[in-house]
């Protein structure tokens, strides 16, 4: 969690505790009402969304909650990231930009989109294209927008091929090309980054300071 | 008992049936009338079902007489539309049994229906949420481009007042000295220079002024002024120019809100632009009335003129800002449509809203309502 927040323990758990019970409207006025106090994105994307969505998975994961539940409160998510995007975007720029992508058949989108906008308010232009990215339309797009780093995102471990085949793609239509991998799919419980190993140019960003720390490198570079 | 005895295991089956399945379980005679009901079939309708008919049950309701495609036993299973205990409805597909001189129905969902309808659903609720981020990437684009825009007409406008101010100083300076012994047609000239500096300079002042109340600079200066004095002020600066086309100025003015509390100089502006447009679009000779009305929702001003009217599809757009754009005005000078647009945002800070509509009689009637807050005295009872 990051170090800085408004954001109370009490609140969160509120928050928390609505999620579970898809009630939106709590969800949103909790939100509407951070923003008001002067929660700040990066804050709210942080301690409110991404804290939330982690005890969301290991109930789903546990068999606590059901697929149903765990697909509202990510709906619901959604929506309240929605709320604040006007936030997100018409900083200063930097002149660097980024394509966030969910690689094929990859459906959880919510880390890559944040991803996203955590770069824009760095002032780095993000390119967000979505869930399940075929490996020739992510071409495509790397070749029309031509960023200074790639980023994929990868929630169920079971979907690791699939981004291997995206990265040896990727690489060998653009070598050299700066790449982050990321998400739920690398957490230690899933054998870790491990599988990464060997990839030039692949780097495993699982926290937001590492993600900061590949920004700011890549603009050294 | 064993639970390998058939009574026991039926039992079993048949309690799971009645009591947990996601199915619905109906007993039904040959008139469609339902004789008992398990419990997914009661809290899936939200009704008590037993005594009632199949055709309860359906989105439409159903004469008896047409619940027959349901009421002859099948394998093959039949759809059934019905209607929930949350005001959705359900598509069951139902199969049927004879058991005795009864029938036994079972409806359930079609669980491949279900997940193609669920992925379709994430993925629409996926490409809306990856939609709305472009939008407001777009919208911030939009804003960063409205800024930069109005630093350039800012910009502009500003270098440019000073050179066309000395050309109608000069130009006026030229036409006052006697001493030049100027031709008649040498006068004409540069009275038309002075007419083309004055029209340029006021559509500088328009620039500056529209600039200034998008950057959010506007900020009210609220003060009690006298309603008459306020008047008095607009009709002043466009007494030469109704007095070159023989036009008549008159003020019928409700001593009911004889002071406000407003910001008196941009309010006196919206009067002076509302009284210019009246003047450059009544014919010579017309008569310009200004009227104040003090009423129970709040105070109106009219300017009231004796044009040509305004038709209904452009009174949507007429106060935006530059909606006249590209069109000539009677005078020939062209429309940039700044002057209503300042005219609403000024009255808009204020609470207010404009208005226009047709006068009794021809010509149009333009004006705002202030809201009761802007009187300095009580409204009137």
């Amino acid at each position: 969690m990051v170090t800085e927040t408004i954001i109370s323990e009490s609140t969160y758990d509120h928050y928390l505790d609505a999620l579970l019970r898809g009630d939106r409207p709590i969800c949103s006025r909790i939100v509407q009402d951070s923003c008001t106090e002067g929660a700040e994105v990066k804050d709210l994307y942080l301690n409110l969304f991404q804290r939330s969505l982690y005890p969301v998975g290991d109930l789903w994961e546990q068999h606590r909650i059901s697929v149903a539940v765990e697909h509202l409160a990510t709906a619901i998510t959604e929506r309240v990231m929605t709320q604040v995007q006007p936030r997100v975007f018409g900083g200063a720029e930097r002149g660097r930009s980024i394509l966030v992508a969910c690689v094929a058949d990859e459906y959880h989108q919510l880390g890559g989109r944040m991803v996203a906008d955590l770069a824009e308010l760095h002032g780095w232009r993000g390119h967000f294209l979505g869930a399940n990215t075929p490996a020739d339309g992510l071409l495509q797009m790397i070749d029309r927008h031509k960023p200074d780093l790639l980023g994929l995102s990868l929630s169920v471990y079971f979907n690791l091929p699939t981004l291997l085949r995206a990265l040896d793609a990727v690489h060998g239509s653009f070598p050299g090309l700066p790449t982050m991998v990321g998400g739920q799919a690398f957490r230690p419980r899933w054998g870790g980054t491990g599988a990464l190993q060997g990839y030039r140019d692949v780097r495993p960003v699982t926290t937001l300071d590492e993600l900061e720390r590949e920004l700011a490198g890549n603009e050294r570079a | 008992m064993s639970v390998l005895d058939g009574t026991t295991h039926l039992e079993i089956g048949w309690n799971f049936l009645d009591r947990q399945a996601a199915v619905v379980v109906l007993r039904v005679d040959d008139a469609g009338r339902i004789l008992s009901a398990n419990s997914y079939a009661r809290e899936l309708t939200g009704l008590p079902l037993i005594a009632g008919s199949l055709g309860d049950l359906l989105i439409m309701s159903t004469e008896r007489a047409e619940l027959g495609r349901w009421l002859a036993p099948s394998d093959e299973p039949r759809m059934m539309n019905v209607r929930t205990a949350d005001g959705l409805t359900q598509t069951l597909y139902v199969t049927s049994a004879r058991l005795g001189s009864e029938l036994l129905l079972f409806g359930q969902a079609d669980p491949r229906e279900q997940d193609r309808l669920r992925r379709e659903f994430l993925e629409l609720n996926q490409e809306l949420t990856a939609l709305g981020r472009e939008l407001a990437l777009a919208n911030a684009e939009l804003v960063r481009l409205n800024g930069l825009k109005n630093k350039f007409l800012g910009m502009a406008s500003h270098d440019l007042r000073k050179p066309v101010g000395l050309i109608l100083n000069r130009a006026e300076l030229l036409l006052e000295d006697a001493t030049l012994n100027i031709s008649a047609d040498a006068c004409r000239t540069i009275s038309g220079i002075i007419a083309s500096a004055r029209s340029m300079a006021r559509l500088i002042d328009g620039f500056l002024d529209i600039t200034m109340i998008e950057a959010d600079r506007l900020n009210l200066d609220l003060q009690v002024v006298e309603q008459d004095g306020l008047v008095a002020g607009a009709l002043a600066l466009v007494q030469a120019a109704a007095a070159e086309r023989g036009m008549k100025l008159r003020t019928v003015l409700d001593q009911g809100c004889a002071r406000l509390r407003v910001d008196g100089p941009k309010l006196e502006q919206v009067l002076t632009n509302l009284l210019s447009n009246a003047i450059e679009y009544s014919p010579d000779g017309a008569c310009i009335t200004v009227v104040s009305q003090a009423q129970a929702d709040g105070i109106r001003f009219w300017v009231e003129d004796q044009g040509a009217g305004v038709d209904l599809e452009r009174r949507q757009r007429i106060f935006e800002a530059f909606s006249g754009s590209g069109g000539l005005k009677p005078s020939g000078e062209r429309s940039i449509g700044l002057g209503l647009a300042i005219v609403r945002k000024v009255v808009l800070a204020h609470g207010g809203s404009c208005l226009v509509e047709d006068r009794q009689g021809g010509g149009s009637r333009f004006g705002f309502l202030l809201p009761n807050s802007c009187r300095a005295t009580s409204p009137k009872s």
